[in-house]
């Protein structure tokens, strides 16, 4: 009989190799397998011989252990996802998997740590979703407001505001540019926002953010299926995107300090707002500021001037700081090793830092890159080689920590 | 031009929020008036409804201007010009001296008149202030010597009935464009004490009590 390796978990591969974006064709041809030898160990029909075991841990960059962890049934799931008919299916099959690690380690942190308590406005909800009315999103996200102590001012830290009030916020790329955010909240579970980092605009995350907050406050009920159906799940976009805009822009705040819809005006306001430009003028449409024709010709403005982007967008994103935190406490407080963390943990380092929202290099010691830089010879003008580069000094940078 | 954050509040303080949220609400209103009522006119014409719409905006928006005045510590004037062939707005709150222009477009340059290069010269020391980096033995304006600035407004280029820019805008001395200039947004913003939220830090997680505590590296 040939050796395998006991224990071996097959939906474990599933996961790593959707986690890259590959099918079974794909994995096959990077392993030196047949596509059926890998269908066989995804199915836990047949587990791999030691030397193909070794192949698999370096080309997915995953420790043995990874593919010996069981995996939880989390029956049927409920994600919420922008965009999602425009995203693909390996965009999709990525970012589960990457959110399924996610909860992994928050799950590992939650048996350590208390989390903040979950709180959310407790609002009656319509059973039937499609009945929502603009003015009862609008209250709905102004309870949530009150209850969390911002009255109708700017928020400054939309991440920060959701961790203390009980959400996990995970930050991490999707790799996908129709893919910005989802969210879930299952039972008995935390809530969970991930942001996709792909985009690097903070107004847009932050706006991605409350509308999946508003998926949470507001479609707690909805089914499944509901999210499957192409013209419920546009209603439940269009809800969750008034919701976050009522949220981040109260109307009377809003207009209090805006004196016209002009561009120049919402250039101004986003400084206050940190929404994006185009996130206001929608706003100014649905307060009546605006009327059809005049919405039609500011976005055609709005396309016209700010074609490279708007002015702003340099602002960095917001962070998560619960789940990082979480990891400081545990190393600075000697409950864990790092190499004990990543032992436990069965991820490689890399995805662990991103998911937990660790700087880059936290496990590994990484110093920094190290780049050669040219420097001119002296006197460079006076010689035949003028111009030509030597290396200089290598000087090494330690990573932020 | 660079941020003059001192002069921002200096003028905030100058301009009550009642009277900078009656300009909100009155000035785009005006505009259309000014439109409609002069297209209303039989005997005017299109090029006559050109010809009249600046001078009767003019007159509608400084009016209400003065009228907007009335309970706040703002004082408005009606004076003539130096030729005495016209008359203009006059506003004047603490070391404040303010009047109101139209300009084309927001980087246009304000048409002369006698009576604003008079007043520039209240921001000769002004303008010396915002080249702070630079040693000078010129006296450097205090933030309440008199200043002189002017509210300036113009159309959308897309629809000339409603208004396109505001701005606060301090005229140099020397008439070369602007010392300093606030977008009304901003302004009116400060204005409104819209400062953002206090935000406690809640996102912290306690530690469980645990047996299995410590890397056993001790």
């Amino acid at each position: 009989m040939k050796p395998t390796t006991p224990g071996f978990i097959g939906e474990r591969l599933t996961q790593a190799r959707r986690s890259i974006g590959l099918n079974g064709i794909g994995l096959a041809g990077l392993l030196g397998v047949s596509a059926t030898t890998i269908s066989q160990y995804e199915k836990n029909k047949q587990s791999p011989r030691p030397e193909v075991m070794d192949k698999i841990c370096d080309k997915l960059n995953l420790s043995r252990s990874f593919f010996l962890r069981p995996i939880v049934d989390r029956g049927a799931r409920k994600l919420r996802y922008r965009s999602l008919s425009a995203a693909t299916k390996a965009a999709r099959d990525r970012a589960e998997v990457r959110f399924e690690w996610a909860r992994e380690i928050v799950e590992y942190l939650a048996e350590k740590f208390d989390f903040p308590k979950l709180n959310l406005p407790q609002i009656e909800l319509p059973s039937d979703f499609r009945s929502f009315t603009s003015e009862f999103i609008e209250e709905a996200a102004m309870s949530c407001r009150q209850l969390w102590g911002f009255d109708v001012r700017p928020i400054p830290d939309v991440v920060l505001a959701l961790e203390s009030n009980g959400i996990i916020v995970i930050r991490g790329a999707l790799g996908a540019e129709t893919l910005d955010a989802f969210s879930e909240h299952l039972p008995n579970d935390f809530a969970y926002i991930f942001l996709g980092s792909d985009k690097g605009l903070c107004a847009r995350s932050r706006f991605d953010a409350v509308h999946e907050l508003g998926h949470l406050i507001l479609h707690k009920n909805v089914e499944q299926k509901d999210f499957r159906n192409p013209s419920d799940f546009k209603i439940l976009e269009s809800q969750a995107h008034r919701f976050a805009a009522s949220f981040l822009l109260p109307a009377s705040s809003f207009l209090k300090s805006l004196w016209a819809p002009t561009l120049d005006a919402f250039r101004v306001q986003k400084e206050t707002w940190n929404v994006s430009i185009k996130g206001m003028i929608v706003r100014a449409r649905q307060l009546r500021l605006l009327d059809a024709q005049q919405y039609q010709r500011m976005m055609i403005n709005y396309a016209r001037r700010f074609r490279d982007g708007e002015p702003g967008d340099e602002k960095e994103l917001e962070r998560p700081r619960l789940v990082p935190r979480c990891f400081d406490a545990l190393v600075s407080g000697r409950i864990r090793t790092k190499a004990q963390l990543l032992t436990e943990l069965s991820l490689s380092p890399n995805d662990i830092e991103e998911l937990a929202g660790l700087h880059r290099g936290f496990f590994s010691g990484f110093l920094g890159e190290v780049i050669q830089m040219p420097v001119l010879k002296k006197q460079d003008a006076e010689k035949p080689d003028a111009g030509e580069a030597i290396p200089a000094n290598v000087i090494f940078f330690r990573a932020n920590s | 031009m660079r941020e003059n954050p001192e002069l921002l509040a200096a003028l905030v303080k100058a301009l009550p929020y009642p009277f900078l949220d009656g300009l909100k609400e009155t000035i785009p209103r005006l505009y259309m008036e000014a439109e409609q009522a002069m297209s209303a006119d039989p005997l005017l014409g299109p090029d006559g409804v050109e010809y009249a719409v600046p001078h009767y905006r003019r007159a509608i928006i400084e009016k209400a201007v003065r009228d907007l005045t009335k309970n706040t510590q703002i004082k408005a004037v009606v004076l003539p010009t130096t030729k005495s062939t016209a008359k203009y707005t006059m506003l004047q709150s603490g070391n404040f001296r303010l009047t109101v222009s139209y300009l084309n477009s927001p980087s246009g340059q304000i048409r002369g008149a006698e009576f604003r290069n008079t007043y520039s010269q209240l921001n000769k020391l002004l303008s010396q202030r915002s080249f702070d980096d630079f040693a000078t033995d010129e006296p450097i304006a205090e933030i309440d010597s008199p200043i002189y600035c002017i509210l300036i407004h113009g159309a959308d280029p897309f629809d000339k009935r409603t208004p396109g820019f505001m701005k606060w805008a301090f005229p140099h001395p020397n008439g070369s464009g602007w010392i300093a200039e606030f977008d009304f947004s901003t302004v009116l913003q400060a204005a409104s004490n819209l400062k953002p939220a206090t935000q406690a830090d809640g996102a912290h997680a306690t530690l469980k009590k645990q047996k299995d505590e410590g890397t056993g590296d001790e």
